[in-house]
């Protein structure tokens, strides 16, 4: 990996190239290692170093855009040659507001070195062991175990260089029988801080005590989820409703619609990069801080996070949201929070008559844009919960729910927050939660 | 590019690799995104690397690199031998490889207008053309139109003497409307959602799409969705377009029939399949008249290749025929799982920094004997979905629910009465059994798939399935 002097150079040699332009260029570098394992062998083993250099280059109210992953001299006059004519080619669009000046960021660590030097053997070490633990409950093991080193790095021509290293280190199981199995996951900017152990012991036991699933009835249901099960509704919701480029166009329900009530007044959601459990970088991808946006504050709509351009057309300022621009995605909260409550899971089981416990969602995705309706399938144990304790196990459903339903059905919290999904600090730091009247609407097979 | 080839090769072996190859790949990219009458996106990108696979100790290693140079070469070399031995302390069965003949060839995608020697002026000025119309009416509050042209130039070479070298060319647009009034919106797509119509082609493809003519109807169309009622509940008869059967083939067929996840090995990620290897050859996947055939050879299609990542020679062959399952998506890792002594050539990689992985080939429902007339005038009450919009499925591939744009309702042998957010339900081999009448080839074309997404880490994928319309009895519809 290249250092901090490293890219500072290449950013600035690449700028002088581009003198007689606004410009803006985004680094990008990362050494992914990956061992992963089916059937109780592992069967690919891995790592991958790539690199690239992205210009945009502003004048006149038009825009051009290139990229490449050759830094010598010739081939960032190319990557400048293409942008340049990108730019003549431009009509002018006026959705290209100027570019930041030197910004100050908090400082966020969220590398480690003992992540970046993990070693395949070391991997293999711990594949072993969950291998064998697998194959003395009788259970097949399938999983990862990674250790990335990427940096980020955004400088333009006002003199702002903005430059973020991080790590990351994931295992995640599933451990496997012929009717039932169990998942989980564990990841961490320090490897040394993985919960592998206890993610092992996890997915046996789910596997374990998921077997002999009955089937059940479509129809609703009490849930009790866990932080991972509650994380695809979060992100649906980041995408669509919280989106600032949605809400300028109309097309997310938070348009037109902020003071109004949508979730249930145990909810608050926000979107902070600065939470103890994320370590995402802290300057968005046109340089600007990542602010901290308050979204809903009990269950009412409060804001939508936004870009350069997204806040030029509500007449805001950007909250430093931006993706690599310019983009047709928008700007998305990536550091999602939503606030704790004071139960554990074992509370929320204990208090239930009549539900299902879900260790997570497969495949989800949206039916209703306008409704935040989502559509997916449990996976990897469903349990049934009768006066309090789990009594058996079921076969996976389908749900059909809006998360705006869904999180106003919301009647217990739990106290402990979990940085689920996302990656490099990305994803969302969630409670655990129990549900009322969440809706299956059809079962399958298995 | 043969020193570098060779010098892997030979690095490979004095690691103790009793197998290597290497890719070296050279790609051109260009996308371009209108949006409510400007540019919003152009990127264009240019990427040079190489990967390098070998066996050591009867285990794969891989590495990758953007470094294209023999110092560079030479470590990465050695790092997957490294890996390689690594993984073989938590081995099975030596890895053994199907046989396959010792290809020397060059082999590139036919075309005839090189879309990067189109000014970029002529593509802008068709999309904004499109994008004219489309706001024409004020609900459309996002008027959205792409292009995405790709080159990729790949040098395969192994140890077993292959020295394959293939330039590949992808080319596609369509546009969008998305209407907006009284807290509803509407999406309508064109040719297909998600980015329009891609092929293995040049781009003859961007005037064959017909794009401004179709701009009017969509639009109209986008608005008039506003206004519709919600998709009706129940079990009804449904007729599905070529571009939504694309969607239904992928995922309920061409996923279930990738051999790595047969065996288990997305099981951790995307899952596993009902398709096990014990029903090949018995197995009723669908009703007598559904033909599947994967073809490497087909013309536009987007994995169509002269080879596969493994070197292995492009094939078409029957994954499911007359409703029995037949066969399964390979790699020659794994061919001799289903019994076969040769690779049917279905594996792929994401460019140069990503291990080959098995991989849904172009996968075709084969036409039927209905012409289109005939199958709406048999069809009355029967709903006619169109363009995806969702799609979910779980993981052993049974359970789909997927949306569409559109649905109207066939009445007097004619699409009538439309219905907004459709969704449809079922289980995938119930499903397949359901199917009675499929149109014929007048309306049978290839529909290009960009963004398949397999593996961990992810690889994103392109392969295209063809198909008429279809009809499916008494399904459930109307979920929400």
């Amino acid at each position: 990996m290249r250092s901090r002097e490293e890219v500072f150079e290449l950013c600035g040699r690449t700028l002088e190239m581009a003198a007689g332009f606004e410009a803006e260029l985004i680094f990008e570098a990362g050494e992914k290692a990956l061992t992963r394992f089916a059937s109780n062998v592992i069967h690919q083993n891995m790592q991958q170093y790539t690199e690239s250099l992205t210009l945009r280059i502003l004048k006149d109210g038009r825009t051009g855009r290139a990229s490449t992953d050759r830094f010598d001299d010739r081939s960032l006059a190319a990557m400048l040659q293409t942008a340049r004519e990108a730019w003549a080619a431009d009509a002018g669009c006026g959705e290209t507001p100027p570019l930041p000046g030197p910004q100050e960021y908090k400082s966020v660590e969220a590398y480690s070195l003992r992540t970046a030097e993990l070693t395949p053997e070391m991997r293999a070490e711990t594949v072993s062991r969950a291998v064998a633990r697998c194959r003395a409950a009788g259970l097949e093991a399938a999983g990862i175990f990674s250790n990335d080193s990427q940096q980020v790095a955004v400088a333009n021509s006002r003199g702002l260089f903005a430059w973020h290293p991080a790590t990351l280190a994931k295992f995640s199981l599933t451990a496997a029988d012929t009717d039932s199995s169990g998942w989980a996951s564990t990841s961490n900017v320090d490897a040394a801080a993985l919960e592998i152990d206890s993610s092992i012991e996890k997915a046996v036991h789910t596997a374990l005590e998921s077997r002999n699933p009955q089937s059940l009835e479509p129809g609703e249901y009490t849930l009790v989820l866990p932080p991972e099960a509650v994380g695809d509704f979060m992100y649906f919701l980041a995408w669509r409703a919280f989106n600032g480029l949605a809400f300028a166009s109309g097309r997310s329900p938070l348009s037109g619609r902020i003071g109004q009530k949508f979730m249930g007044d145990n909810i608050s959601i926000r979107d902070d990069a600065y939470h103890t459990l994320h370590t995402g970088m802290p300057f968005d991808f046109e340089g600007l801080p990542r602010r901290r946006v308050s979204l809903m504050e009990n269950g009412i709509a409060k804001a939508v996070v936004h870009d350069s351009r997204s806040a030029a057309m509500c007449d805001a300022v950007s909250s430093g949201h931006a993706l690599p621009m310019p983009n047709v995605w928008g700007p998305i909260p990536l550091h999602l929070v939503l606030d704790a409550g004071n139960c554990s899971l074992a509370d929320m089981i204990a208090d239930t008559e009549k539900g299902l416990l879900v260790t997570h969602f497969h495949y989800t995705n949206l039916v209703d844009p306008m409704r935040i309706s989502i559509t997916g399938m449990t996976r990897d144990g469903v349990f049934i919960i009768e006066n309090g304790k789990i009594v058996g196990a079921a076969r996976n459903m389908r749900f059909t729910e809006s998360a705006f339903r869904m999180l106003s059905n919301v009647d217990m919290l739990g106290g402990e927050l979990r940085l689920v999904g996302g990656g490099f600090g990305t994803g969302a730091v969630l409670p655990a939660m129990r549900v009322r009247n969440f809706t299956f609407t059809s079962g399958t097979e298995f | 590019m043969r020193d570098f080839l060779d010098m892997a090769l030979n690095v490979a072996e004095s690691c103790g690799a009793t197998y290597a190859d290497i890719r070296i790949i050279d790609t051109r990219n260009e996308k371009i995104d209108t949006r409510n009458g400007v540019l919003s996106g152009l990127e264009r990108s240019e990427s040079l690397g190489f990967g390098v696979r070998v066996i050591a100790n009867g285990s794969w290693g891989f590495a990758s690199s953007s470094n294209l140079c023999f110092d560079e070469l030479r470590r990465v070399t050695v790092s997957a031998c490294r890996l390689a031995k690594a993984a073989a302390t938590v081995a099975g069965e030596h890895v053994r490889l199907a046989s396959e003949p010792v290809h020397v060839d060059f082999w590139q995608t036919p075309f005839i207008i090189d879309p990067f020697t189109v000014p970029l002026q002529d593509k802008l000025g068709l999309l904004l053309q499109v994008d004219e119309i489309l706001r024409h009416d004020a609900r459309i509050k996002v008027a959205q139109g792409h292009m995405k042209f790709c080159r990729i130039h790949k040098w395969f070479a192994s140890s077993e003497g292959a020295r394959i070298e293939q330039v590949l060319l992808r080319s596609g647009g369509g546009f969008s409307a998305a209407a907006v009034d009284n807290g509803e919106t509407q999406q309508r797509s064109y040719p297909a959602s998600f980015g329009g119509q891609y092929k293995n082609m040049g781009y003859e493809i961007i005037p064959a799409l017909r794009l401004p003519e179709n701009a009017e109807r969509i639009r109209d169309e986008a608005v008039e969705l506003l206004s519709a009622p919600d998709c009706p509940q129940g079990r009804r008869d449904i007729i599905l377009h070529p571009n939504q059967m694309m969607l239904q083939i992928h995922e309920s067929v061409g996923h279930a029939t990738e051999l790595d996840r047969v065996l288990g090995m997305e099981a951790n990620y995307a899952g596993t399949s009902f398709a096990t290897t014990e029903k090949l050859g018995n197995f009723r996947y669908g009703s007598d008249i559904v033909n599947l055939v994967s073809d490497n050879t087909v013309p536009g299609g987007c994995s169509t290749a002269g080879y596969d990542d493994d070197g292995v020679a492009a094939q078409r062959w029957h994954i499911v025929k007359e409703g029995i399952l037949v066969g399964y998506h390979t790699n020659r890792e794994l061919a001799h799982v289903a019994g076969e002594s040769r690779s049917r050539g279905s594996c792929r990689a994401e460019g140069f920094n990503n291990l080959p992985i098995t991989r849904i080939s172009n996968l075709s429902l084969m036409p039927g004997a209905w012409s289109y007339e005939d199958l709406l005038a048999d069809s009355d009450g029967a709903l006619l979905m169109e363009c995806n919009r969702s799609w979910s499925i779980d993981q052993r591939r049974l359970n789909f629910q997927f949306g569409c744009e559109t649905a109207r309702e066939i009445k007097g042998g004619k699409p009538g009465r439309l219905f907004r957010n459709p969704t449809y339900q079922g289980i995938t081999p119930q499903f397949w059994a359901s199917c009675d009448a499929i149109a014929d080839y007048r309306h049978w074309d290839l529909w290009g798939v960009i963004n398949c997404g397999k593996g961990q880490p992810g690889q994103r994928s392109e392969m295209s399935h063809g198909s008429s319309y279809a009809r499916f009895r008494n399904v459930e519809v109307g979920i929400r």
